[in-house]
């Protein structure tokens, strides 16, 4: 994370006022040159990412699962985003061709200044940066969670998918019944 | 010598969610009182505290977050606009529920009319 620092962010985190509040105005910074930053590339952003950029908020939406191809070097995320009380989250799938070779494919890595307080299993985002690496010629996109993990994914191309009629179930909702589907007319 | 300063003056509200990317938070009509607020949250709704001191705000918020559950988790606003400080549950349970506190010049939305 080069904007939304989780050094800074624990600092923010301090329950003494005065260590608090002075990182505080430097998270403030931290949001604007990130927006100018944004709108310095956003035009050669690819138009997943600006489509994600301009509609969605990743912040707080909930990981709940990653695909990660095994020779293919594709990367998905699939995350419901924080709904409201009138309205469930949508769920959102980000599919990422990822940068082969060396120099490429995802980076994690643990802060421990962020201490992990989920549920075992349970991971949120809390902020988000796209960014282009100028020299390597790809992008990046770097999340970090809640339980202090961090992943760079370098990608190429970033395709986003609203899952608004998909039904994202978990085993214990799984019934003995039949699950049919009418025929497609060709 | 004793301070001659004021304390600051804050009020809770009840908060809905916006979505969108922007985060705006949008505020109810009337102040609601601390034990409102921490049902509220107990009952997995937003609540926001509002005023002109933000280390005033983020105080009110994690009392009422930690009456209310026993602890917090704090998160710093996003990119959006209008987004504000808030406070989770521990361990985010129950999820999406915030104690959010304005942090001037970021103030949360009156209710339109």
């Amino acid at each position: 994370m080069k904007y939304f620092k989780p050094d800074l962010l624990a600092r923010c985190r301090s329950l003494d006022d005065e260590v608090a509040e002075a990182a505080a105005e430097e998270w403030e910074q931290a949001i604007t040159d990130y927006r100018a930053r944004i709108k310095a590339i956003r035009l050669r952003l690819p138009t997943g990412a600006r489509r994600l950029f301009a509609n969605f908020s990743l912040h707080d939406a909930k990981l709940l699962a990653i695909l990660s191809g095994n020779r293919i070097p594709r990367f998905t995320l699939l995350v419901r985003l924080e709904g409201t009380p009138s309205q469930p989250g949508d769920v959102l799938e980000l599919d990422y061709l990822i940068v082969a070779g060396k120099h490429g494919g995802i980076a994690f890595r643990k802060h421990h200044q962020l201490p992990k307080k989920d549920g075992p299993g349970a991971a949120w985002i809390l902020y988000d940066e796209f960014d282009i690496n100028e020299e390597r010629a790809f992008f990046t996109h770097s999340l970090l969670l809640t339980d202090g993990r961090e992943m760079e994914i370098r990608f190429h191309h970033l395709q986003i998918r609203r899952l608004k009629k998909e039904v994202i179930l978990s085993p214990i909702e799984i019934t003995e019944e039949e699950k049919t589907w009418p025929l497609v007319e060709t | 010598m004793a301070s001659t300063e004021e304390p600051a003056v804050v009020a809770i509200y009840e908060a809905e969610r916006i979505s969108g990317p922007d985060g705006a938070v949008q505020r109810g009509d009337a102040p609601i009182s601390e034990a409102d607020a921490i049902a509220r949250l107990q009952g997995a709704e937003d609540i926001v505290v509002c005023g002109e001191q933000r280390r005033a705000n983020r105080n009110k918020a994690r009392e009422l977050t930690e009456a209310a559950f026993g602890g917090f988790e704090e998160d710093e606003p996003h990119q959006g606009r209008m987004a504000l400080p808030h406070f989770h549950p521990p361990a985010r349970d129950p999820d999406e529920t915030h104690a959010f506190f304005e942090a001037p010049p970021k103030h949360a939305r009156k209710k339109k009319k």
